[in-house]
């Protein structure tokens, strides 16, 4: 018991880590399938609402180089 | 199960998936909210037709085992001895044994089949006359079961294939836009799991941060600096945009392209690699 206690602390992170990995894998994944179900060319919103992710990159903390 | 189906039907209100900040902050992402993500990516009549699923295997799980228990014992307590015979010979039929694995495997019912035969492990089992000389039932096929839920997961994941063009559609324009969207998830994917250990990464993989670097490097476009993936991007849309108003060839958009697909690529190398790391 005192085993699992004193692991916990470094379990937590890596679970933590984990989670956020398969949710991006599985929105990649759901991505491709949209692109690769695509049929007929973006509408006017269709574009501007990928245009807004585009410009989300600007604050996005992923995009942004080390200081 | 009657838990589960529970907390199926009392889900929070459902997240907007298509929102990229719900990632954005990975950390702050739990289990309850990985579990509504996972629900959510379902279409409306997946989940209808899983809940519809999940309620059958409770109802065969407590029902199944209960009649057919009784039936069993109302067999035994008969006077004759016929009918323990039959029920015998079709319990221990190879057909009934297929059905009955699919059954299982498909709505995880394991019908009641009179007390187990003894083993040597265990000899003092109590033993049904009828089992005697029967030979040992094989084990349960534990790999074909667990490869058929995970191929049924994957199935739901990747039921959808390519879509055939409209009619009308400019393939140009369609596979630019499909480009312009994978390009975008694979860049995402790759500089999320950057972000996420990026002083890990700096010490034990330093190619891969490099790249990641690389594609952060702020580059102007359209009057602003955009980091290099999301500015590579934008230039293949501007010239996809053009193509449509008859500004650009074919050619201009087939030159552009071919800078964003040979990042896109390397990106997806590394996300095909970047688990393999130290």
């Amino acid at each position: 018991m005192t085993a699992i206690l004193a692991l916990l602390p470094t379990l937590y992170p890596l679970v933590r880590d984990g989670v956020g990995d398969v949710a991006a894998l599985i929105q990649y994944i759901r991505s491709i399938r949209s692109a690769a179900q695509q049929s007929a060319e973006w509408t006017d919103a269709q574009e501007a609402q990928f245009q807004t992710e585009l410009e989300a990159t600007l604050t996005d903390s992923a995009y942004q180089p080390d200081k | 199960m009657s838990l589960f189906l529970l907390a199926l039907f009392t889900l929070p209100a459902i997240a907007d998936v298509s929102n990229t900040d719900v990632l954005g902050d990975s950390s702050a992402l739990g289990a309850a909210e990985l579990f509504t993500f996972l629900w959510n990516l379902l279409p409306p009549n997946v989940q209808t037709a899983l809940i519809g699923y999940l309620a059958i295997v409770g109802l065969f799980r407590h029902a199944g085992k209960l009649s057919t228990t009784v039936f069993h014992k109302y067999c035994e307590a008969t006077e004759t001895k016929a009918d323990d015979e039959f029920l015998a010979k079709v319990e221990n039929s190879r057909a009934l044994r297929a059905v009955l694995f699919w059954i299982d495997l498909l709505l995880s019912w394991k019908p009641y089949r009179g007390p187990a035969t003894p083993t040597d492990s265990n000899p003092n089992t109590p033993t049904d006359p009828r089992m005697v000389n029967l030979p040992p039932r094989p084990e349960a096929p534990v790999i074909p079961r667990a490869a058929g839920m995970i191929a049924f997961f994957l199935g739901v994941l990747f039921l959808a294939g390519c879509a055939r063009l409209q009619p009308g559609a400019s393939p140009i324009v369609v596979r630019t836009e499909q480009l312009e969207k994978s390009a975008k998830a694979t860049f995402d994917l790759v500089l999320g799991a950057d972000n996420r250990r990026r002083e890990f990464f700096k010490t034990n993989a330093p190619a891969f941060h490099g790249f990641c670097e690389w594609l952060r490097q702020p580059l102007p476009v359209d009057g602003r600096n955009y980091p290099r993936a999301a500015a590579l991007i934008k230039n293949v849309s501007n010239v996809k945009l053009a193509f449509k108003t008859g500004r650009a060839s074919s050619n201009d958009v087939v030159t552009v392209i071919t800078t964003l697909e040979s990042a896109a690529v390397q990106a997806t190398f590394w996300k095909t690699n970047f688990l393999k790391l130290p």
